[in-house]
C-alpha cells in the first residue's frame, strides 16, 4: 500500500532536482569569482542571488539551464582556479586563456565529463598536470601552453581517444612525451620549449620517467 | 547618650556608608563581568581597547551607565567582533539593553540563562549564533535574534516573555510548528518568523494577540488555510505570509482589518475568488497576491482602494475584463496583472491613469483590440508591457508623451503599421521589443539628431520590415557604444517593488531574463526582409553583447569593422546572402561564445585562433566554399594562407610523426644483418683472419 506513495514521492522530488542543481552550478562559479581578482569587472554580472547563472555574462547554458561554456579569455584576471569548477557536469568549453591566473590545475577538473575544450594557455599556472584529466573522455582540445607547469605529461591522457589537439609548449615539464593513442598525431612542436622534456618515449621497451616529479 | 538628632545623623551616615560600600563592591563585580566577556571574544579592530581597570567603567567604549553609575547599556554594533558571548554580561545587575548585532559571534546561548530583571532590550541579530532559542524573561520588551543559525523548535516557553513588544526570530534554521503558547505574549506588536523552515498551520490562538501590528511569516513551509480568526487582529498593519504552502481561500473576514496597509500573500496555493471585503480596506497601500491559484474576476469595486499604490495580481487564473474605471485609483504606481486569463480590450482608462502610474504590466493575457488610448501629456509611465496578447492595430502616437518611458514590450501580438519612429525622441528608452508582430515597411533614417539616445536592447525580430538596415539609427545608438563596465556595482532595471523582465533570443535559445542588467545590450533584427549591406558603422557599437541579423536577405560582405565589437558574446548572421570571407578581425571578439554564419554564400579560410578554436562546424554549414578548421575541407595554399599556425596538421605529415617503434628497430636490425653477412662471406672466402676461421672450423673450399 505504501509503495506507490514512495514511488510518487520519489518522482515528485526528482522535479526539484533541476532547481537545486541549477543553483549549485551558480554557487560553484561564484566561488570561482571570489577566488579571482577582476580589475576590469568582467564578472560584475555574476550575481549568486539569481535562480541560475544562465543570464550571467560570459556564461552559456543549454536548454535545461546547465552551464555549457565559460568564456573568460583575455580578461585581465588573476588569482587562482577552484576545485568547485569540477561540479559543472555539462561544461563543454572552459576558456580561461591569456590571463594572469596562478596556482595549480585542480584535480577535480577531471570530473568535467562533458568537457570538449580545456584552454588554460598563456597564464601563470604552476604545479603538475593532474592525471585525473585522463577521465575527460570527451576532450578534444587540451591547450596548456605558456604556463609554468612542471612534472610529467600524464600517460592517462593517451587513453582519451577523442583528443585531437594537445599543446603544452613553453612550460617546465619533464619526463618523456607519450606516443600512443592520440599522441601519434600530435606534432612535436606542441611540446617544444620544455627544457627538461626528454623527447618521445620508446614503445615496446620499459618506459621511464627518471627524476621527473 | 545621643539625642534624636544625633541618632538620625548616625543612621544616615551608616546608610550612606553601606550604600557606598555596596556601590563600590558592585562596581568591582561589574568590572569582572565585563572583562570576562572581553576575554572570550576577538576584537580585531581593537574597539574594546580601553576596557581596562585604569579607565572608569562608564567611559568604556560601547558602555553607557545609568544615574547610579551602573552599566545600563552595552552597544557593540558592527565591530567585526567574533568569539563566544559570555553569559557574564547577562549577570550585570542593572543592565537594561544589550545590542551585539552585526558581528561574528558564534556558539550558543546557554539554555539555563537567567536574565537580569532590568533587561528590556536584547539584540543579537546578524551573527553566527547556534543552538536553541534562548530563554525569555518577563522584563524583556524587544528580543531580536534574527539572521543567525539558531535551530530546533520555537520553544513553547516563549510564552513566558509576556511583556514582549517585538519578537524577531527571522532568518534562522528553526523547524517545527509555531507554538500556540506564543499567544500568551498578549502585548506583542511585531512578530517576525520569516525565512525559517517552520511547518504546520498558523495557530488560531494568534487571534488573541490584539496588539499585533506586523506579522512576517514569509519563506517558510506553513500549510493549511489562513485561519479566519487571524483577521480579528484589527490593529494589523502589515501582513506577510509569502512563499509558503498556504491553501484554501482567503477568508472574507479580511475586511475586518481596517488598519491594514501592506498585504503580501504571494507564492502560495491560495484558491477561490478575490474576497470582496478586500476592497473595503481603505488604507491598503500595497497588495501582492501574485503566484497563487486565484480565480474569478477583478470586480469594479477595486476602485474603492483609494490609497492603493502597488497592485500585483500576476500569475493567477483571473478571468474577465479589467474594470473600466480602474484609472480612478489615482494613487496607483505599479499595476501588474500579467500571466492571467484576462480578456477584453485595453480600456481607454489605462492611458489616462494619473501621472503616478509608472509600471503597467499586462503580459500574457488575452487582451484584444487596438491600443486606443490617448496617453496623457504628463504620462509618467516608465514600463509598458503588453507582450503576449492579441492586440492589433497600430501603436498610438501619443506614446511619445511618455517621456519617462524606459521599457516598452509589445512583442508577440498582431500589431501592424510601420515602425513607430515617434519613439526616437524618448530620452529614457532603454528597451524596445516589437518582436513577433505584423509591422512592415522601411526603417527610415531619423531626422532627429540623436535618435534612441539610451537604447540598449532592440528586438524587431519576426516582423515584415523591409529595406536596408537603418544605418542612420545604428550609428547614433550612443548607449551601445560607451557603456562602461566600471560602474561601481551591478544594477538592474527596476521600479518600486518591481523588477523589469524580458525574453530575448540569446546564443540560439529564446531565454528569460527575470532581471535586466543595466549593461545588457542586444540587437535582434532577425526574421524580417532586410536587404542590402551590413553597414560598417555597426563596428561602432563597442558595448554590444549580442547581434542577430539572421533570416533576412542581406547580401554584402561581413564588414571587417565588426572586429571592433569586442564585447560580443553571440553573433548570428545565418540564412542571408552574405558573400566574401569571414574577416580575420573577428578573432578580436574574445568573448564570442556563439557564432552562426550558416546558410550564406561565404568563401575562403575560416579565421583561426582564440574563440575561433572553440566553434563547431554547425556554425558554418551551408556556405559556398569555406575551408579550414573546424571543417574537414582544408584550404588551398594559393596565397590566402591563414596568418596564425593551424593547430591541426594533416595526418600524413610524416616528418612530424613520432611513432617509430618497430620500423626503426627493424631497420637497424636489417642493416646489421646485411653488414654481418657481407663481412662473414669475405672472411671465410679469404680464410682471413685465421683465428676466426679456426674458431668456426668451417671448411670452405
Amino acid at each position: 500500500m505504501a509503495a506507490p506513495i514512495w514511488i510518487w514521492a520519489f518522482s515528485v522530488s526528482l522535479t526539484v532536482v533541476p532547481f537545486v542543481l541549477g543553483n549549485s552550478e551558480g554557487d560553484a562559479l561564484y566561488t570561482l569569482r571570489r577566488s579571482l581578482t577582476d580589475p576590469d569587472n568582467v564578472l560584475q554580472s555574476w550575481d549568486p542571488t539569481l535562480v541560475n547563472p544562465c543570464t550571467w555574462f560570459h556564461i552559456t547554458c543549454n536548454q535545461d539551464n546547465r552551464v555549457t561554456r565559460v568564456d573568460l579569455g583575455n580578461s585581465n584576471l588573476s588569482g587562482h582556479l577552484v576545485s568547485e569548477l569540477g561540479k559543472l557536469e555539462h561544461l563543454q568549453y572552459l576558456e580561461l586563456y591569456k590571463n594572469n591566473i596562478e596556482g595549480t590545475i585542480p584535480t577535480e577538473l577531471g570530473n568535467l565529463k562533458s568537457l570538449i575544450s580545456l584552454d588554460l594557455y598563456n597564464n601563470n599556472i604552476s604545479g603538475t598536470i593532474p592525471p585525473s584529466l585522463g577521465k575527460l573522455k570527451s576532450l578534444v582540445f587540451l591547450r596548456l601552453n605558456d604556463n609554468w607547469l612542471t612534472g610529467p605529461i600524464p600517460r592517462e591522457l593517451a587513453g582519451i581517444s577523442s583528443l585531437k589537439v594537445v599543446d603544452v609548449s613553453n612550460n617546465d615539464l619533464c619526463g618523456t612525451i607519450p606516443t600512443s593513442g592520440p599522441f601519434e598525431h600530435i606534432p612535436l612542436n606542441n611540446f617544444e620549449r620544455n627544457p627538461r622534456l626528454e623527447g618521445p618515449e620508446l614503445l615496446g621497451l620499459a618506459s621511464y620517467d627518471t627524476n621527473c616529479s | 547618650m545621643l539625642n534624636k538628632r544625633a541618632k538620625a545623623h548616625l543612621l544616615l551616615f551608616m546608610f550612606m556608608f553601606l550604600l557606598i560600600l555596596n556601590f563600590s563592591l558592585s562596581q568591582g563585580d561589574e568590572l569582572k563581568l565585563l572583562l570576562s566577556f572581553k576575554s572570550s571574544i576577538n576584537d580585531p579592530s581593537s574597539f574594546l581597547s580601553n576596557w581596562n581597570s585604569s579607565t572608569p567603567l562608564c567611559l568604556w567604549h560601547g558602555i553607557s551607565c545609568n544615574n547610579f553609575s551602573r552599566v545600563k547599556v552595552i552597544e557593540l554594533i558592527e565591530k567585526n567582533i567574533s568569539g563566544i558571548i559570555s553569559s557574564s554580561i547577562f549577570h550585570l545587575p542593572e543592565i537594561e539593553s544589550i545590542n551585539l548585532s552585526t558581528n561574528r559571534f558564534s556558539g550558543e546561548i546557554p539554555s539555563d540563562l537567567v536574565f537580569s530583571v532590568f533587561l528590556r532590550y536584547l539584540n543579537l541579530s546578524n551573527n553566527h549564533l547556534t543552538g536553541g532559542v534562548p530563554n525569555c524573561s518577563i522584563s524583556l520588551e524587544i528580543l531580536d535574534i534574527g539572521n543567525n543559525l539558531f535551530s530546533g523548535n520555537i520553544p513553547p516557553q516563549i510564552g513566558v516573555c509576556s511583556n514582549l513588544k517585538e519578537l524577531h526570530l527571522e532568518g534562522n534554521n528553526l523547524v517545527g510548528r509555531i507554538p500556540s503558547s506564543i499567544s500568551n505574549i498578549s502585548s506583542l506588536q511585531i512578530l517576525t518568523l520569516a525565512c525559517n523552515e517552520l511547518i504546520g498551520q498558523i495557530p488560531h490562538a494568534l487571534s488573541k494577540m490584539k496588539s499585533l501590528k506586523w506579522i512576517y511569516f514569509g519563506h517558510n513551509n506553513l500549510s493549511g488555510a489562513i485561519p479566519r480568526e487571524l483577521f480579528n487582529l484589527v490593529s494589523l498593519n502589515h501582513l506577510d505570509l509569502v512563499d509558503n504552502n498556504l491553501s484554501g481561500q482567503i477568508p472574507s473576514s479580511l475586511g475586518n482589518l481596517t488598519n491594514l496597509q501592506y498585504l503580501f500573500l504571494y507564492e502560495n496555493k491560495l484558491t477561490g475568488l478575490l474576497p470582496r471585503s478586500i476592497f473595503g480596506l481603505k488604507k491598503l497601500v500595497e497588495l501582492d497576491l501574485s503566484y497563487n491559484h486565484l480565480s474569478g474576476e477583478i470586480p469594479e469595486l477595486i476602485i474603492e482602494l483609494k490609497s492603493l499604490e502597488i497592485l500585483h495580481l500576476s500569475s493567477n487564473n483571473l478571468t474577465g475584463e479589467i474594470p473600466s474605471l480602474i484609472c480612478k485609483i489615482s494613487s496607483i504606481e505599479v499595476l501588474n496583472l500579467a500571466d492571467n486569463n484576462l480578456s477584453g480590450t485595453i480600456s481607454p482608462c489605462l492611458g489616462n491613469f494619473s501621472n503616478r502610474l509608472s509600471i503597467l504590466d499586462l503580459q500574457s493575457n488575452s487582451f484584444h483590440g487596438t491600443i486606443l488610448e490617448t496617453f496623457r501629456e504628463d504620462c509618467g509611465l516608465r514600463n509598458i508591457n503588453f507582450n503576449g496578447n492579441k492586440l492589433e492595430g497600430s501603436l498610438p502616437r501619443s506614446l511619445a508623451n511618455c517621456k519617462n518611458l524606459e521599457m516598452m514590450d509589445v512583442g508577440d501580438n498582431k500589431i501592424n503599421g510601420t515602425f513607430p519612429y515617434w519613439l526616437y525622441t524618448l530620452p529614457e528608452l532603454q528597451v524596445l521589443v516589437l518582436r513577433s508582430n505584423k509591422l512592415h515597411g522601411v526603417l527610415q533614417s531619423s531626422k532627429i539628431i540623436h535618435p534612441f539616445p539610451k537604447l540598449r536592447i532592440l528586438d524587431l525580430s519576426n516582423n515584415d520590415f523591409t529595406g536596408p538596415l537603418p544605418k542612420g539609427i545604428i550609428k547614433n545608438l550612443k548607449a551601445m557604444m560607451n557603456l562602461s563596465e566600471q560602474q561601481s556595482s551591478l544594477q538592474y532595471m527596476q521600479g518600486r517593488y518591481y523588477y523589469y523582465h524580458v525574453n530575448l533570443t540569446v546564443k540560439g535559445f529564446y531565454s528569460e531574463f527575470p532581471e535586466i542588467s543595466k549593461t545588457l545590450t542586444s540587437i535582434d533584427l532577425s526574421n524580417n526582409n532586410f536587404h542590402g549591406e551590413i553597414p560598417s558603422v555597426i563596428g561602432k557599437l563597442r558595448s554590444l553583447r549580442g547581434l542577430n541579423l539572421s533570416h533576412n536577405s542581406l547580401g554584402s560582405q561581413i564588414p571587417t569593422s565588426m572586429g571592433n565589437l569586442t564585447s560580443l558574446e553571440w553573433l548570428d548572421l545565418s540564412s542571408n546572402k552574405l558573400t566574401g570571407q569571414i574577416p580575420n578581425e573577428l578573432t578580436d571578439m574574445t568573448f564570442l561564445a556563439f557564432l552562426n554564419v550558416s546558410h550564406n554564400r561565404l568563401t575562403g579560410p575560416i579565421p583561426q585562433g582564440k574563440q575561433f578554436s572553440t566553434l563547431e562546424n554547425g556554425s558554418y554549414e551551408g556556405n559556398l566554399a569555406l575551408c579550414g578548421f573546424p571543417l574537414s575541407k582544408a584550404c588551398n595554399n594559393d596565397g590566402r594562407k591563414q596568418s596564425s599556425p593551424s593547430f591541426l596538421k594533416e595526418a600524413d605529415d610524416s616528418e612530424s610523426k613520432i611513432s617509430f617503434g618497430w620500423k626503426i628497430v627493424l631497420m637497424g636490425y636489417g642493416c646489421g644483418l646485411i653488414f654481418g653477412a657481407v663481412i662473414g662471406y669475405v672472411t671465410f672466402r679469404n680464410g682471413e683472419p685465421k683465428w676466426f676461421v679456426t674458431l668456426f672450423r668451417v671448411k670452405y673450399h
